[in-house]
This record gives structure tokens, C-alpha cells and sequence, in this order.
């Protein structure tokens, strides 16, 4: 049983992608945690508790959901340094994202991602889409034992 | 060293031998004619020798019968004038004999004689001195008794018979020798003859070689010249400069194109120095060096580029073939150039180069351009619909039907343009990527898409008639693509028929290339729209009839051209379709 709350990183630098993207985890009331930031950088401050994250709530997520396309730190480069780092790389690293590039496909599931979805332009499909991730990443699936503390 | 013409070398070997053999013989038959000559003077000295022997012998004879005859004058006469014969050959006998001793010296069995001649000869002279004795003191008629009685006449018969046979021995010895002689010269004059028309024969021999070796020398002559001439011929009509330097880098011909290509003249060309041409133009350190240091260790020397000013023609890169050439008939060696001019060779493949990376800067900007496509379109299209369907969650009770149906259109349009977007996407993928080619096995091939399309082929009555397909050369990805298009399209478009007939099969094409179709018996189309058919989002059904945005064809047309194929169909209204392509065939296929 979860010991505690199973909690979804949303790294996306759209805010409408960011509101459909929470609509649609609401709707299947998969809301209960997702911290949302804006750009690579930031996630990465959230995943070492850093800068702006330094007093959240220790442990990893139970998934990170990624798009490809952000200022500053894209997607790919949080990806890598996250498979990097032994204390971050049990994280699954699910890309969202709308680019179906084959070189994007390549590199990524290279440097070691969990899964790749491409977001469908159906708004329809699209919730599927993310009630599906949603649900195995979150509920369904056990997630890494807790390897340590992370940086403060 | 030019290889000797070989005909040159044996007939001279064999002049040669000739003259070798004949000197030979000449110097036997000296030999022999020396010791010919030998043997006459020898054979000359023993005649000479037997005669003087005869004479000797005759000599003595005669002394001795003068003794005898001068004493019988005597006891006839008492005339003391006989006697002086008498004294006389007394007197000369001893050394009429030594004479005789002197010259049977090497004849033992005449030595002998000798002995006994000289004894008779002696008793004789002096019965004779006896006689005369006692004529003189006793008288004529005492004499007669001792001529009578005396010993005289045996002695004169035996010095006679003596005398003969020293005379007969002679003769017989010249005999011996005169047949030895003659035989002797018989066979040297014989083989002198024998030898002097061995000399004729090898003279004439010589002759004859010689003869041949000058007309054989006379038709390489004619060979030469003629060859001359025609590289001459040759090296007037080659269209590209030629130069001949001697080995001081002296020009001793260059062919017209050289003369006209560097506008110069004959005479100011030929015998002059290679650096002081036209002012100086091949005045170049990089050829100094090619012609002084590279040739003589290397022979010959291809492709090499020369880039300098060049008076009348201005900047040219010259590219330069030199060798070392051997020029028949005097030994020397020379050095040939060829010149080409590749400026204009040059400026092409430069503007071919700056076009090679033109385009792939092009094609670097469309992969880019269809990146952004890809992610910064899809976007917005997503956003539209996806607030759209918020909006009408959240808006439902305030809309009225109308406005149900509109928002319900917007959405529809998001979706489409999102369609075409991938659709165009997957289009351009189709033109721009590499071609990954392998040995595609389409039997293989068409089963998997077929099982791929069996979710979608749930409740449809369809009767698959798939032929034997070849292996063919190509990517098998894009090759997969263009056969579901196209099976996808049969399955489509025979919707309306209670029982679908699709064919897959192989039709008969040329040499090298595979021709294949997939028939249906669907709805067909109007030919007279067939060109239209393959074009990008060109339809010939609207969207109530039938789902799709008109890629599928213009896919199939863009993979199968990629592969160097064709592609085209028929069709009737109503009356079903085939879509043929050709696909080139690898040689296990065939």
C-alpha cells in the first residue's frame, strides 16, 4: 500500500498544455499532486530540492512527465542528467510531448526513458491519453523504493 | 639503349662467324701451303742432291777410266803425254771421292759401297801404276802379259758395277722420293683447292649476309619512317598541346595545338629553352622542379597541376603528363608534356561543390522547417481542441443547439488540420530520409501488413487472392508503407460490397523490374480523373463517402519513384480499381 502520496511532476512550458493536461488528470482524480514547472531548469531544481524547491517535501516523484520543448533546459537534457544521477535515475521519465521525430524517439528512449507518448490533437484521445499514464504511473505501478534523501 | 632490331643482331652475328671461319681457313691454307713449299725445296735439295750424286759418281767413273785409258796410251806409245790424264785423275780421285764421301753421308748402305769402291778404285790405280811401271822399265810386251793376266779389267768391271749400283741407288732413292712428293702434293693441292672453294663459298656467304643485312636495314628504315610520319599525323591532330624537349629542356617539336592554344610562333617555339617561352610562362619553380629532379628518377609523371598567369590566356590551371620518351634512331632521350587545360573543369566542379553544400543547406533548413512543424503547428490545433471540449463541458447548459453544433465544428476542423499536418508530415519524411536498402522479401511482407490490418478487417467478407511476389531491392519501411496505402484503399473502397475481392499478384514487366498491382472490385473511379489520382490531397471521393485526406496515393507514388519505380492505375465506375508499381528486382529474384 502507498506510504505516501504518489506524486507527478508535469514539466511543460505551455500554459494551455499545462491547463488540458490538468483538466484532464482531474477528471480522473489524479490531481492529488502534480507540481507543475515551467522549464527545464526548474525541474531540476525541484528533483535536487533546490532553489525554489528547497523546503518541498523530500523524495521523489512517482513519475515525471516531460515534453521536449522547453526554454532554457529542454526536456532531453533533464532527461539525461536524471538518468545520470543514481539517486534520480529510478524515476520514470515518461516524454509527452507532440513531436513524433524519429531523432527525438531515438535519443530519448538512448539516454534511457520510460515511455514516449505523443500528445494527440483529439482532445478526446488526449485524456485517454493522460488518464491511462496517469493511472499506471501513479496508482498502478509500484514505484522505486526510496534510494535516499535528496540533497538539501 | 633501344633494343637491337633482331634480324640486325643474327645476321651480323652470323657475318660474323663467316668472316671467322674464312680467316681460319685462310690460315690453313697458309699453313699448308707453307709446308708444301717446304717439302718442294726439300724434295728440291734431294733431286739437286741426286744428281750430284750421279755426277759425282760419273765423275769418279770417268777419272778412273781417263786412268785407264791414259795407261793403255801409255803402254801402247810410251808417250808420257798419256799419262797426264793419268796424273790428272790420280790426282783428283781423292778428292773426287771425298766429294762422293761427302755426299753419301746420311746412306749408309752407299757409305758401304764407298768403302768398297775406294778399295777397288785404289787396287785399280795401282794395277794401272803397276803396269805403267813396268812398261816403263821392262817394256810393251811384259805389259800385255799383265794386262792380260792381271787383275785389272775385274777391278774395272767391279768399280763399274759399284759405281752403277751407287748410281741405280740414287736413282731408285730420287724415285722413292719423287712418288712420296707427288703423292704428298696431290693430296695438299687437293686440299688446297678443297680450301680455296670453301673460301669461295664462305666469301660468297658473307657476301650474300651482307646483302641482307643492308636490305633488312633499309626496310626498318622505311618502317621508321613511316611510323614517323605517323605519329606525326597523330601529334598534329591531338587536340591537346604536346611539347618535345630535349634533355637540356630544350623544345624540339611541339604539335600545332601548342602553337595555337599559347599563341606562339614556330619559330620562336623550337630549339628554344621550355622557361624562356612566350615571356617566360613555364617559367614555373613547381615544373623546374618536376623536370629537373622528379623525371629522371621517375620516367613518368601524371596529373600534374600547374596554376599560374598565362600570357594571352590569362590565370589557367594547366594539368601536366611528362615522360621520359626514347627517341628511335639516335639513342637520345627526350621528354614529352602533355598540357591540358582544365580551368574550365575546375570552375564546374568548384560550382558543383558550392551547389552540393547549397543543397545540403536546403535540405539541413527542411529538416528543420518540418521539426518545427512538427511540434509548433500541432500545438495550438490541440489547444483548440481541447478547450473546445472544456468549453462545452463547462458551457453545455448555456449553449443552444446551434451553438452546440458550432463548437462541435471547430473541434471537427482541429482535428482535420491535425490530420492533414501528419499527413504532410509523413509526405515529406517519405521524400527527404535516406533510403535504408536492403533485400525485401514483399511475399513476407504483404502477410504482415495483412495481419497488422486484421483489427480493421473485423466483419468485413473479403476474399484475399495474393500471388507470388519476387524479392526485391529497396527499404523495407517505406516498401511496408506503400502496401498498406494501397491495401488500406482496397479494403476502403470495397466497403460497399457484400463479398470484397482484393488481389495482390505480380504482372509481367522487363528485364530488371518487377511489376506488381492490388485489384479490388470496389467502387472504382472515373478514368478520366486518373492523373489526378496520385496528387497530394487529391481526392476523387468526397469525405461523406469515404474517409481520408488524399496522401495515401501521393505516399505510394513518392516511395515508389524513390525506388527508380513507376506507378499508375485503371479503373471503371462502379467496376473495381487496379493500382500497378514497378519495383527493380535483385539478381536472386530473377
Amino acid at each position: 500500500m502507498m506510504a505516501e502520496v504518489k506524486r507527478i511532476v508535469l514539466a511543460e512550458d505551455n500554459p494551455e498544455d499545462v491547463e488540458l493536461t490538468l483538466s484532464a488528470l482531474a477528471e480522473h482524480n489524479l490531481i492529488n499532486e502534480v507540481i507543475v514547472v515551467s522549464d527545464g531548469a526548474e525541474a531540476l531544481d525541484y528533483l535536487y530540492a533546490r532553489g525554489k524547491y528547497a523546503r518541498r517535501m523530500p523524495g521523489n516523484p512517482a513519475v515525471i512527465l516531460l515534453d521536449l520543448k522547453m526554454p532554457k533546459v529542454d526536456g532531453l537534457e533533464v532527461l539525461r542528467a536524471i538518468k545520470k544521477d543514481d539517486r534520480l535515475k529510478t524515476i520514470p521519465v515518461v516524454m509527452l510531448t507532440s513531436s513524433r521525430e524519429e531523432p527525438d524517439l531515438i535519443e530519448s528512449y538512448e539516454l534511457g526513458v520510460n515511455a514516449y507518448v505523443v500528445k494527440p490533437v483529439d482532445f478526446q484521445r488526449f485524456i485517454a491519453a493522460i488518464k491511462e499514464l496517469g493511472t499506471f504511473w501513479a496508482i498502478l505501478n509500484e514505484p522505486p523504493p526510496l534510494v535516499g534523501r535528496p540533497h538539501v | 639503349m633501344p633494343e637491337a632490331n633482331p634480324i640486325d643482331s643474327s645476321i651480323q652475328r652470323r657475318i660474323f662467324a663467316g668472316f671467322t671461319v674464312a680467316f681460319a681457313v685462310l690460315v690453313v691454307i697458309a699453313t699448308l701451303s707453307y709446308f708444301v713449299f717446304q717439302k718442294l725445296i726439300e724434295t728440291n735439295q734431294l733431286v739437286k742432291h741426286t744428281y750430284k750424286m750421279l755426277n759425282e759418281l760419273e765423275a769418279t767413273f770417268s777419272l778412273v777410266k781417263s786412268a785407264e785409258t791414259g795407261q793403255r796410251g801409255y803402254l801402247l806409245t810410251a808417250n808420257i803425254e798419256y799419262l797426264k790424264p793419268y796424273d790428272l785423275a790420280v790426282d783428283s780421285l781423292p778428292q773426287q771421292l771425298a766429294r762422293v764421301k761427302e755426299l753419301t753421308e746420311d746412306n749408309l748402305v752407299q757409305q758401304s759401297r764407298l768403302s768398297l769402291l775406294e778399295k777397288h778404285i785404289a787396287n785399280k790405280l795401282d794395277d794401272l801404276k803397276g803396269t805403267i811401271q813396268v812398261r816403263k822399265n821392262q817394256g810393251l810386251a811384259a805389259t800385255q802379259e799383265i794386262v792380260v793376266f792381271g787383275k785389272g779389267k775385274t777391278s774395272m768391271d767391279a768399280i763399274r758395277q759399284l759405281i752403277s749400283d751407287m748410281q741405280n741407288e740414287e736413282r731408285d732413292l730420287l724415285k722413292h722420293r719423287e712418288t712420296d712428293v707427288s703423292t704428298f702434293l696431290s693430296r695438299t693441292v687437293s686440299l688446297l683447292v678443297v680450301g680455296g672453294l670453301m673460301q669461295l663459298v664462305l666469301f660468297l656467304g658473307i657476301y650474300y649476309l651482307i646483302k641482307r643485312d643492308m636490305a633488312a636495314r633499309q626496310r626498318a628504315k622505311q618502317v621508321l619512317e613511316e611510323a614517323l610520319a605517323y605519329t606525326q599525323t597523330i601529334l598534329e591532330t591531338v587536340r591537346e598541346p604536346l611539347l618535345v624537349l630535349d634533355k637540356d629542356l630544350r623544345v624540339k617539336t611541339a604539335n600545332r595545338s601548342f602553337f595555337e592554344t599559347f599563341v606562339v610562333s614556330k619559330a620562336k617555339t623550337e630549339r628554344a629553352l621550355l622557361y624562356e617561352l612566350g615571356d617566360g610562362q613555364w617559367n614555373i619553380p613547381a615544373l623546374r622542379r618536376l623536370l629537373e629532379e622528379i623525371i629522371p628518377t621517375h620516367t613518368e609523371v601524371r596529373d600534374f597541376e600547374v596554376d599560374t598567369e598565362f600570357p594571352h590566356l590569362g590565370r589557367r590551371t594547366m594539368l601536366l603528363n611528362a615522360r621520359i620518351l626514347y627517341r628511335p634512331g639516335n639513342n637520345t632521350e627526350m621528354i614529352l608534356l602533355a598540357i591540358d587545360d582544365i580551368t574550365e573543369r575546375k570552375k564546374a566542379e568548384e560550382a558543383l561543390r558550392a551547389r552540393s553544400i547549397e543543397l545540403e543547406a536546403i535540405n539541413k533548413e527542411l529538416e528543420a522547417f518540418s521539426y518545427s512543424v512538427s511540434h509548433d503547428l500541432r500545438a495550438p490545433i490541440r489547444h483548440i481542441d481541447g478547450f473546445v471540449d472544456l468549453l462545452q463541458r463547462h458551457a453545455a447548459s448555456a449553449l443552444d443547439e446551434k451553438g452546440v453544433r458550432y463548437l462541435k465544428t471547430i473541434s471537427q476542423s482541429a482535428k482535420k488540420m491535425g490530420r492533414l499536418i501528419d499527413d504532410l508530415l509523413v509526405f515529406s519524411r517519405m521524400g527527404r530520409s535516406e533510403l535504408y536498402k536492403t533485400s525485401v522479401d514483399l511475399d513476407q511482407l504483404v502477410k504482415e501488413v495483412l495481419q497488422d490490418l486484421l483489427p480493421d478487417l473485423q466483419g468485413r467478407h473479403i476474399a484475399w487472392s495474393v500471388g507470388a511476389l519476387p524479392v526485391v531491392w529497396g527499404d523495407a519501411s517505406m516498401l511496408r508503407q506503400a502496401f498498406v496505402n494501397l491495401i488500406a484503399n482496397a479494403v476502403k473502397y470495397t466497403r460497399t460490397r457484400p463479398e470484397a475481392v482484393i488481389e495482390i499478384g505480380r504482372g509481367t514487366g522487363n528485364d530488371g523490374e518487377a511489376v506488381m498491382f492490388v485489384r479490388d472490385n470496389g467502387v472504382g473511379f472515373d478514368m478520366q480523373y486518373a492523373h489526378k489520382l496520385f496528387g497530394v490531397f487529391q481526392r476523387l471521393h468526397s469525405v461523406s463517402d469515404f474517409e481520408g485526406t488524399g496522401i495515401g496515393l501521393a505516399n505510394v507514388r513518392r516511395i515508389i519513384h524513390r525506388h527508380g519505380g513507376r506507378t499508375w492505375a485503371e479503373g471503371t465506375v462502379n467496376g473495381g480499381a487496379t493500382f500497378y508499381f514497378t519495383l527493380p528486382v535483385t539478381e536472386e529474384a530473377l
